[in-house]
């Protein structure tokens, strides 16, 4: 489990941001300060003030909850339904695993965020449908990945022997596929979250995610957007949250890749 | 000639895995080289192929199974002329032939890749590439395990064949002792990374004196038959 | 009794099988001699129903074999633990997998007649010796105590001294467990000093079957005969007088 620590870190920072971040934060964040709109950066309102003269660092915090906490939920579906139809695939012979890549084929032929935006779309802007549009997008390279690694455990001797065992479905996967899954899905997952986060952005900004007043990243960008000439630091200070975040993460992604490569080798 | 090194030995990770060793190998002889695995084989092996190396001797080795020695995706006359270059050989069709005609693999296309040939032509293959540099000394690791017994056995007798005319030296390494036994003259007993024994195979197998040597010739067959 | 009744099995297109019938009573032993490619796999696995013949059966006592009765040995005896789980959870799975409660003091004579310190299957199968995982691997095909067990290569992956011991360990379990071992292997050897049948199999056909004694003393067939010659060869087997 060592090669996990790098993600466990980042991610418990992150984690804690989205946690307890409303908790540090100084002001409320839907508090209005008319007389103080658009205040720069420093004196009362450490990252300045907004439109509506909202505390931008203590609404950043806020959101934090909203563009993390959602973008871990929206990953953490995909990743146990996309490993669940992966492993449905990879155990249940031959039809089944047609069928089920089949239907990954499909999903996958969508580009994803387009596709998203079509969903909550139809489906009215807020956050449920936000959630819905970006699982059932993102589901798709977690069912991959656990039917291929799945596809190569079938013919082990650790599987055989539990199939002639009389171990049934459900306790094979568990004990012999699942462990065998942890670090490449883990990997996966990690790329998940970075594209979930600027999922949630990309479908704040567009007016399709979470709604104002509720400070998500992606929303601060559309309400700051009027406003990029005359104050353009409360643009960018969202889009530095979403970019440290999303870099954050695929680094650690990469660094775990790299832990987990010869590990996991066939013997 | 009689090929001699002294003292080789290796230490890896503050570990001696092989403690100094000399060896004598008299020329056209055919030597077993025998112990359990780990027990420094390999490693014996590989120093004495470095000094031989160094000291100018031509030496040959085999490896147990055909596909560590063979590329899948090159064809086998692409391995013949790798070889040749590695060599600095010019191509000599005549000193193919020759070897092709005693390992019985004259009349075959070598256009082909390795997995259009059974694995016993794959290793009499490999075994051709490796004669080609005319060795002092020829390696044959592990000659049975990789291959079906009847055709092992047949290899094995048509490079012992061979080499008897050509007067070079042949080491088998194995861990069985009854192999060993019934293809070498004399034998060296491994142990924890020192050569126990060295004798004569009838009198090793007679009058065993390390114990690793007596637990191997008690153990050297699974079964007798009678006569 | 094991029957196994003009097995022919086709896979992509090519008979691997051919009319094969063998039989096998409890507590014997029946090795299966053949080079690769011969079909020894395949009869494995049909004899262990993971796949379907084109014709005939394989029969224990009459009936078709259950997914239970049977225990496989493999060849490579590492990958046939699960590394991420201890020894003694792999060992008992076939106990678990039909709710069977571990018997301890079965479990304890299993280990010490195999020679496996309890202590050991604490861990994970790249913790030991390969001859320690092979004998592993022998615990969890006897542990819920099947009428047969299939050996395929049960030795080649372990060094000349290990493999005489490992069988010898083998055939006194057997002994006194009374199972019927089908052993598949290329070690004629092994099958000479430990089977009381032979079978040789050459191209998906049964090309000799007989007791071991007849066979090792006068092989019928001219490919049993260079089996036997082989053997002899590369010392596996040793003419000597009596």
């Amino acid at each position: 489990m060592r090669e996990l620590l790098p993600v466990l870190i980042v991610v418990g920072i992150l984690a804690a941001l989205a946690v307890f971040g409303p908790f540090i934060a100084p002001n409320p964040p839907n508090a209005i300060d008319i007389p103080n709109r658009l205040a720069p950066p420093g004196g009362e309102y450490l990252l300045g003030t907004d439109a509506m003269g909202r505390c931008i660092l203590s609404r950043l915090l806020h959101g934090a909850r909203w563009s993390l906490g959602l973008a871990f939920l929206v990953s953490t579906i995909g990743l146990i339904a996309g490993s669940v139809l992966g492993l449905v695939a990879a155990m249940g012979g031959r039809t089944v695993d047609w069928a089920v890549m089949r239907v990954t084929d499909i999903f996958l032929a969508f580009p994803d965020l387009v596709a998203a935006v079509v969903v909550a779309g139809v489906l009215g802007a807020g956050t449920s449908s936000l959630i819905f549009a970006l699982t059932v997008t993102g589901w798709m390279r977690y069912a991959r990945v656990a039917r291929g690694i799945g596809l190569g455990l079938a013919t082990r001797g650790h599987v055989v022997q539990a199939q002639l065992a009389g171990l049934s479905g459900p306790a094979i996967a568990r004990w012999h596929y699942v462990p065998a899954l942890v670090p490449s899905l883990t990997v996966v997952w990690t790329g998940m979250l970075a594209r979930a986060i600027l999922g949630i952005s990309a479908l704040g900004f567009l007016g399709f995610g979470v709604q104002p007043p509720t400070p998500e990243w992606g929303t601060m960008l559309l309400d700051a957007r009027v406003h990029i000439r005359s104050t353009p630091l409360q643009m960018i200070w969202p889009g530095m949250a979403v970019v440290f975040c999303v870099l954050a993460i695929n680094i650690t992604g990469d660094v775990l890749r790299d832990a987990l490569t010869d590990r996991d080798a066939p013997a | 000639m009689t090929i001699h090194v002294d003292g080789l030995s290796a230490v890896r990770a503050g570990r001696t895995i092989l403690h100094p060793t000399n060896l004598s190998l008299p020329q056209g002889s055919r030597i077993g080289l025998v112990g359990p695995s780990g027990s420094g084989k390999s490693t014996l092996c590989y120093a004495l192929i470095d000094r031989l190396q160094a000291e100018g001797i031509a030496v040959a080795h085999v490896p147990q199974s055909p596909d560590e020695a063979l590329d899948p995706l090159r064809t086998l006359a692409f391995h013949w002329r790798q070889a040749e270059r590695a060599l600095g050989i010019a191509p000599d069709p005549a000193r193919k032939g020759d070897l092709f005609r005693a390992l019985r693999l004259q009349g075959q296309s070598l256009n082909v890749r390795p997995w259009a040939w059974s694995r016993g032509m794959q290793q009499r293959f490999v075994i051709a590439v490796a004669l080609l540099a005319q060795p002092a000394l020829l390696i044959l690791d592990e000659p049975t395990s990789a291959l079906d017994p009847v055709i092992a056995a047949a290899t094995l007798s048509l490079v012992e064949h061979h080499i008897a005319e050509t007067g070079t030296t042949l080491l088998i390494v194995t861990h069985d002792l009854g192999l060993a036994a019934a293809r070498a003259a004399h034998l060296m007993v491994m142990h924890e990374g020192r050569v126990v024994e060295q004798a004569a195979t009838a009198d090793l197998l007679a009058r065993p004196v390390s114990s690793p040597a007596q637990s191997l010739v008690a153990h050297r067959n699974w079964a007798v038959l009678p006569c | 009794m094991l029957t196994v009744e003009r097995l022919t099995v086709r896979r992509g297109g090519r008979e691997v099988l051919r009319d094969v019938s063998l039989s096998l009573a409890p507590g014997k032993t029946l090795a299966v001699l053949g080079e690769s490619g011969a079909g020894k796999s395949t009869l494995i696995a049909s004899v262990l129903g993971l796949i379907n013949p084109e014709h005939g059966m394989v029969s224990w006592d009459g009936r078709p074999i259950a997914r239970g009765a049977v225990a496989l040995v493999m060849q490579e005896p590492r990958a046939a633990f699960n590394s991420r789980l201890t020894l003694r959870r792999s060992v008992c799975e076939p106990l678990r997998a039909r709710g069977l409660p571990e018997d301890q003091d079965r479990f304890f004579r299993l280990c010490r007649g195999l020679e496996l310190e309890p202590d050991l299957l604490a861990r994970r199968p790249n913790q030991i010796s390969i001859g320690q995982a092979q004998r592993a691997g022998v615990l969890r095909a006897l542990i819920a105590a099947p009428p047969l067990i299939l050996f395929d290569e049960p030795l080649s992956a372990l060094d000349a001294a290990t493999q005489k011991h490992t069988a010898r360990l083998i055939s006194a379990i057997q002994r006194e467990e009374g199972f019927a071992a089908l052993i598949v292997t290329h070690d004629l050897g092994y099958a000479a000093a430990h089977a009381e049948n032979i079978a040789v199999l050459r191209e998906g056909r049964i090309e000799e079957a007989a007791d071991a004694d007849v066979f090792f003393r006068n092989p019928q067939s001219s490919y049993g005969q260079s089996l036997v010659n082989a053997a002899v060869a590369l010392g596996a087997l040793e003419h000597r007088a009596a």
